[in-house]
């Protein structure tokens, strides 16, 4: 062993979790694969990096990717770890050090989540003061809790004004349906309106057209005229004879759009669903959308989702997908497949499509 | 080839000698749900304490079992926005203080019915490490003391992986394997995971649709020898792989595959239920041989068992039932009611059946199926997973709360 290697060693025994081996297990862990390849190098890391002093854990959360999932995994157990391990050596986490983490939205959202789970067990009454200042929080499940303590607080207020004040603020904030649902009716009850599918940016108004074959399943993987261009005039050959598009507009709750009584029942039949939304400038957002039936759907003739699942749960927002908007017109059309199965559970053909931001909130100006 | 009589008299022995020291996956080693005997309270009371050892609260909803692995149970549980984060709990078995708790947020689909939860199939173990799976498709692997080993977010390789329903089959250990199915409309397969490194050592396809069973471990005859293998039951029927490298090793595509409740392996008999229930015999060297099948011996929801009365089955309607293991002749036919998801345990000549809605019925067998005692762990509590049983002591969880029943 050469000298250096060999003080360089002692350094290492005598300060286990030095700085920079900290870095360098943080940096190790950012490469987690998906096909768990480097298992056995990334358990080291963590076990390095479980070490660390609790002052060096806002280090570790910083490392929370916004985007990769399994990497937010080894990191937070990198951090839950580290706090644990203090935790039994009988050291103190300074609340302090957390809610200064926390505050600071530029930290990662997951990470400022992880900073307020770990408050809220040492200083549950910090977490609970601070809480509600979340309800506009980049970090969805700070942002969830943040409204349920903004309705949990409308609950207790007697005066109308105020509870009314409080309500708007709750349902302008929310993400999550059932939230929103809990908001609108409890301001139907104060005489104040609300409307949860505009809120949520469903899109209520379609041109449909079917039904195509799809008897044994083969129209998923076919190619009717729409997928090729779309053509609001023309009409086509379909399963029973001619179709021509039609226009749908739902009315009812959560944007939902019911294609069996358009198309009779039919079974093993294909239809599409075609919208456009004029966006006032390029963004990055999402389609969410839910059906029961298989589903391709294109945003500007560009195929962006499919699913091939047949009447398996699904309802709010089922499949998310990430897109970019245009400025401009943007063409969205959605396949929608029904099969011939003959379960009563297995009828329905529908579905519901919102355009929104990556959080989940109408995005304004996009009509 | 070992008679009937021999078979019999094996499994008869077997129930005898077996003294388990843990309870490493979903229904026990081999899914027998079934020891042979332990000194388990028959009745307990959660109000004033009576033989309740003690009471945990979970951080979230489940419908796994608690395992219990060297002196530690193990909960999974699942709660948050849309149901993403994914918690690992270890208490301590003796005193029930909490030992770790870990937390990750789901990366693959986290819908599911309300009555379910992501935290669906029980984790398993080999004695050395926890695999916590979820409904997510979530595989997490941790050593006893709760680091992270490693981390498989299987729909992240296999996009069309998922079931809004839920996913429920619990993942099985063996030969330094944990086998997970994951069946459902999209993206259909079983893979044989390394335990130690997480990656996957085989991966085979399976076909299309949802299927809430779970496989089981056995040694399977082939060629002369006997394998380690895992049985999958579905509607393609039932197919055994070797779980070192997951070569076919048998298939019987008659017997059609029940989706919900799981074979059981008792030695060399395998139960599985179907349209009605299927027993397999494995004691000959050469081709698994039916022994029997009972169209009217159909489980519920619970998987079927061996007790000392005899095969054991719940039926949709809550209706006890019992089969002779030689012919299948059911023996006893006895409504206890109730609705099921649990599978019951058989302690003995006992049977502890715990039905949804927070209630263990106590049945003793020798007794005609008797209900000798009911007792409540609370009017609010669901209670969906299959107890746990080790020594004296019996484990139940529901969404909110872990107990430990046993004598003080």
């Amino acid at each position: 062993m050469r000298y250096i290697d060999y003080l360089l060693a002692l350094a290492l025994l005598a300060s286990p979790v030095a700085a920079d081996e900290l870095g360098d297990a943080l940096m190790t862990l950012q490469t987690a694969k998906v096909d768990g390849s480097n298992s056995p190098q990334l358990a080291d890391a963590l076990r390095v990096a479980s070490m660390a002093k609790v002052a060096d854990v806002p280090r570790i959360l910083s490392a929370v990717p916004v985007d990769d999932r399994l990497v937010q995994n080894w990191i937070r157990n990198a951090a839950d770890t580290a706090l644990a391990n203090a935790q039994s050596r009988g050291e103190e986490i300074p609340m302090e050090m957390l809610r200064d983490y926390l505050v600071d939205t530029e930290h990662p959202p997951r990470a400022r989540r992880v900073a307020y789970e770990w408050l809220k067990e040492i200083d549950p009454l910090a977490a609970s003061q601070l809480l509600p200042d979340f309800y506009n929080d980049p970090d969805l499940e700070l942002r969830y809790d943040a409204v349920a303590t903004l309705i949990d607080t409308s609950n207790k207020l007697d005066d109308d004004a105020k509870r009314t004040e409080l309500l708007k603020l709750a349902f302008a904030s929310a993400r999550d349906a059932n939230q929103l649902s809990t908001c609108a009716t409890a301001l139907d009850q104060l005489g104040v309106e609300v409307d949860i599918v505009e809120q949520l940016g469903f899109i209520t108004t379609w041109r449909i057209l079917g039904p195509f074959d799809n008897v044994d399943g083969d129209g998923f993987a076919a190619v009717y005229p729409p997928e090729e261009s779309i053509d609001l005039r023309t009409g086509y050959d379909g399963k029973n004879g001619e179709v021509k598009w039609q226009e749908i507009v739902s009315d009812a709750p959560m944007g939902l759009v019911d294609l069996a009584e358009p198309f009779d029942n039919e079974k093993g039949a294909v239809a599409y669903a075609y919208a456009t939304i004029e966006s006032p400038q390029a963004y990055t957002a999402n389609l969410r959308y839910m059906s029961h039936n298989a589903t391709k759907l294109w945003l500007n003739g560009k195929l962006v989702a499919e699913s091939v699942v047949y009447h398996a749960g699904g309802d709010g927002d089922q499949y998310i997908v990430p897109v970019t908007l245009k400025k401009g017109k943007n063409e969205i059309l959605l396949k929608v497949c029904q099969n011939e199965q003959t379960e009563p559970w297995a009828q329905s053909w529908e579905f519901a499509l919102r355009v929104c931001d990556p959080l989940g909130g109408k995005i304004e100006g996009v009509e | 080839m070992r008679s009937l009589p021999t078979l019999l008299l094996l499994i008869a022995s077997s129930a005898v000698a077996e003294t388990p020291t843990g309870w490493l996956e979903f229904r026990g080693l081999g899914g027998k749900s079934a020891v042979p005997a332990g000194d388990i309270p028959v009745e307990w009371d959660i109000a004033t304490g009576k033989n309740v050892a003690w009471q945990a609260d979970l951080p979230g909803r489940g419908v796994s079992s608690p395992i219990v692995v060297d002196g530690r149970v193990v909960v999974t549980a699942s709660d948050g926005l849309d149901r993403t984060k994914l918690h690992v709990v270890a208490f301590e078995a003796d005193t029930g203080e909490q030992l770790w708790h870990r937390q990750n947020w789901a990366t693959g689909r986290t819908q599911c019915h309300p009555t379910s939860a992501n935290a669906a199939p029980t984790p398993a173990s080999d004695g050395e490490r926890i695999f916590a799976f979820y409904s997510s498709n979530d595989l997490i692997c941790y050593d006893l003391a709760g680091n992270l080993l490693w981390y498989r977010g299987l729909v992240l390789d296999h996009p069309r992986l998922g079931n809004d329903v839920g996913m429920s089959s619990s993942p099985v250990v063996g030969d330094g394997v944990v086998v997970v199915l994951c069946e459902c409309q999209g993206d259909s397969f079983a893979a044989g995971v390394d335990c130690q490194t997480g990656e996957t050592r085989w991966q085979v396809k399976r076909p299309p649709g949802a299927n809430w069973a779970s496989p089981v471990v056995a040694q399977f005859p082939f060629e002369g020898k006997r394998i380690s293998a895992v049985l999958l039951q579905g509607n393609d029927g039932v197919t055994v792989y070797a779980l070192a490298d997951g070569k076919k090793l048998w298939a019987q595509p008659s017997i059609k595959g029940s989706s919900i409740p799981s074979a059981v392996a008792f030695d060399d008999l395998l139960l599985v239920p179907g349209d009605g229930l299927t027993a397999i015999s494995m004691a000959s060297a050469g081709e698994p041989e039916v022994l029997w099948t009972n169209e009217s011996m159909k489980p519920g929801n619970p998987s079927p068992l061996m007790t000392s009365d005899g095969v054991c089955v719940i039926s949709r309607a809550g209706v006890l039932m019992l089969a002779d293991p030689a012919t299948g002749a059911t023996t006893s036919k006895k409504r206890i009611g109730g609705s099921y998801w649990a599978t019951p345990v058989a302690v003995g000549n006992l049977l502890y059946a715990l039905d949804d809605r927070g209630n263990m019925n106590v049945i003793d067998l020798a007794k005609g199926g008797d209900v000798i005692a009911k007792n409540s762990f609370g009017e609010n509590e669901e209670t969906l997973g299959s107890p746990a049983v080790v020594g004296d002591a019996i484990y139940v969880r529901s969404h909110k709360h872990l107990w430990k029943i046993a004598k003080p």
